[in-house]
């Protein structure tokens, strides 16, 4: 038993070792004359509470393994902050940036946004965050270069959940698509509910999507199960906690004259809300359907 | 449709929790109704044009007034200082607690003023501490008779919006245990031993709120406003629904249409439906406007 603790306790101290080890070879050593002030900090789940307090959840609702944190000073400007997330998966990347992203308007590593003072994108299965104390005339530029040099230390892409595949473009809002598997992030777009009622969790995998004009918008769930009965016993949750009162299609229109969809596939729900006309949910739905069955 | 859960429909079917919805949730089209509960939280809300300058920075004499004006049109008093001796006495040991996310922290100079009108009745200066983080371990705060509860409001990773209720986390020595289900619980802080009865005063600083957040530390100035302005009174709960409701109607402005706030506030109205701490209902709260209108939101 000793030696069993012994050997799992040398795994966690190596993968550990090897999650810094990776991390920190993405750091550049100069980057428009800034440079790193002290050294790398390294967080896991265990103690990422203590440096982003109530945010840490927002990781740890993804799959997050370890951030590291530099700082990059250069006289008479204004410090940076470089942290790189390393999560479980290039999906749960993929993910933890499409929760936070509001358009997607720069090409670095697989996907980025920047904001005046913030640079944030994603590759393989890294986060990555570039902050500028405060903006400049300059820091834009630093910013990217900054993030075109992490990137090409981050040496291969990884690949999007696959869901996002299966998500009709036709009326997609730019940068329209969340990905996650914790319920909490179900009511992005759209006051759906408090509880789980589509009982997501960490094995199901869950996109919602945005679609139609400002003013008229309309949104996609879609939920992948382990199995036709664990998508079964959803649509039945669902269906009693928001969908009573559908007809045999699946259609319903709430009380505030806006219709929706419930549909279950082999492993799958489909949920649409908010349409202001019925037909915008049968195209929405029925483009959902032709993906899922050449799939 | 299962009566327990809390899901939109049940929001938009159900005409009292509408009132909530409307205010946490949902944009609805509310009509007023009248309630035989007569019994309002008065909440005020005070603002003034000319309380952050050119540079950005506050000026500490039109702070000064506004909170004043709010503390005695709260109170009904004829000046401060009476306003000041019904909310403590000077045997009260006051913890000021405040809040210093290094983003947006209380104002240094709203804490000052804080502090100045418990001197000015009496409270001796022995007896004052002004914390955020270390409370558990401030002997003034651990032996407290009166707290001022006291912070800027801001959209929150995770529990949606960071509130006058979520201020006392720093109560629990385990703050993370107040995280499961988005933080819906948060009013249960209010009944720790170190709490309980003892607020003498809500202050929620709107001067520069923060309507969304982006990045590990959820801060970009961009999703900051000059709203100039602080909600005080003595329910929090009503005072975070006000709050809550104008970040609401920023978000839909500086979006050009609906965003809900995400995750959802839900401890703001568990506060009221499942814990009692205040009321979440718009009907039942009673909101004075002082100063500026223009683009007040509610």
């Amino acid at each position: 038993m000793k030696t069993f603790c012994f050997i799992i306790s040398l795994h966690v101290i190596l993968s550990c070792t090897m999650a810094q080890q990776a991390l920190q070879n993405f750091f550049p050593d100069d980057v428009n004359g800034y440079v790193p002030k002290g050294t790398i900090r390294y967080y896991t789940p265990e103690n990422l509470f203590d440096y982003i307090n109530g945010g840490a959840e927002l990781f740890i609702s993804y799959g997050f393994d370890t951030v590291a944190s530099l700082a990059y000073v250069e006289e008479n400007k204004p410090q940076l902050l470089a942290e790189i997330f390393r999560m479980n998966s290039a999906a749960d990347a993929y993910g933890v940036y499409s929760i936070q992203r509001e358009k997607e308007n720069v090409t670095i590593g697989q996907g980025g946004q920047y904001i005046p003072g913030s640079l944030m994108f994603w590759k393989d299965n890294y986060f990555v965050s570039l902050i500028a104390e405060r903006e400049t005339a300059e820091s834009k530029e630093i910013l990217l270069n900054f993030g075109k040099k992490v990137s090409e230390n981050i040496p291969k892409e990884g690949n999007p959940p696959a869901l996002v595949e299966l998500i009709p473009e036709q009326n997609l809002v730019d940068a329209g698509i969340k990905y996650f598997h914790h319920p909490v992030w179900q009511n992005t777009y759209y006051f759906i509910a408090h509880e789980n009622i589509f009982l997501i969790n960490d094995d199901t995998p869950s996109l919602l999507a945005r679609y139609g004009k400002a003013g008229n918008r309309y949104f996609l769930l879609l939920v992948e199960y382990g199995s036709p009965g664990k998508a079964n016993d959803a649509y039945i949750s669902a269906k009693e906690a928001f969908f009573n009162g559908m007809d045999e299609e699946g259609f319903l229109q709430l009380e505030d004259e806006k219709w929706a969809l419930l549909d279950q596939g082999e492993n799958y729900l489909i949920a649409i809300f908010n349409a202001d006309q019925k037909d915008k949910i049968v195209d929405l739905h029925e483009s959902m359907l032709k993906n899922i069955q050449s799939r | 449709m299962d009566k327990n859960k809390i899901t939109r429909r049940k929001l938009i079917k159900d005409s009292a929790k509408a009132m909530m919805a409307g205010s946490l949730y949902l944009s609805l089209p509310l009509p007023l109704f009248s309630s035989d509960d007569n019994k309002k939280s008065k909440v005020v809300l005070v603002r003034d044009k000319e309380v952050i300058n050119a540079n950005h920075e506050i000026d500490t004499a039109v702070l000064s007034s506004m909170f004043d004006n709010a503390v005695l049109e709260l109170t009904g008093a004829r000046d401060i200082n009476t306003a000041w001796s019904g909310l403590v006495t000077p045997e009260d040991i006051v913890g000021i607690k405040t809040n210093v996310w290094r983003y947006l922290s209380t104002p240094s100079s709203l804490e000052t003023i804080i502090k100045e009108r418990l001197l000015q009745v009496g409270v001796e200066e022995s007896n004052i501490s002004i914390k955020d983080r270390g409370i558990l371990r401030d002997e003034i705060f651990k032996n407290s008779t009166a707290l001022i509860n006291v912070r800027p409001l801001r959209t929150h990773h995770w529990s949606g919006l960071g509130t006058l209720l979520k201020n006392y986390i720093m109560f629990t020595p385990a703050p993370a245990s107040y995280h499961p289900d988005s933080c819906a619980d948060l009013a249960k802080l209010w009944d720790l031993p170190g709490v309980k009865g003892k607020t003498r005063l809500n202050v929620l600083v709107m001067l520069t709120p923060l309507f969304h957040g982006i990045g590990p530390h959820h801060y970009n100035r961009e999703y900051t406003w000059e709203y100039n302005g602080l909600l005080v009174g003595f329910d929090p709960v009503a005072i975070d629904t006000i709050g809550a409701s104008i970040i609401k109607e920023k978000r839909k402005q500086y979006f050009g249409e609906e965003r809900p706030i995400n995750p959802p506030p839900k401890h703001i109205y568990l506060a009221d439906t499942r814990h009692h701490l205040g009321t979440a209902d718009p009907s039942k709260i009673e909101l004075v406007k002082l100063g500026w209108k223009e683009d007040i939101f509610v």
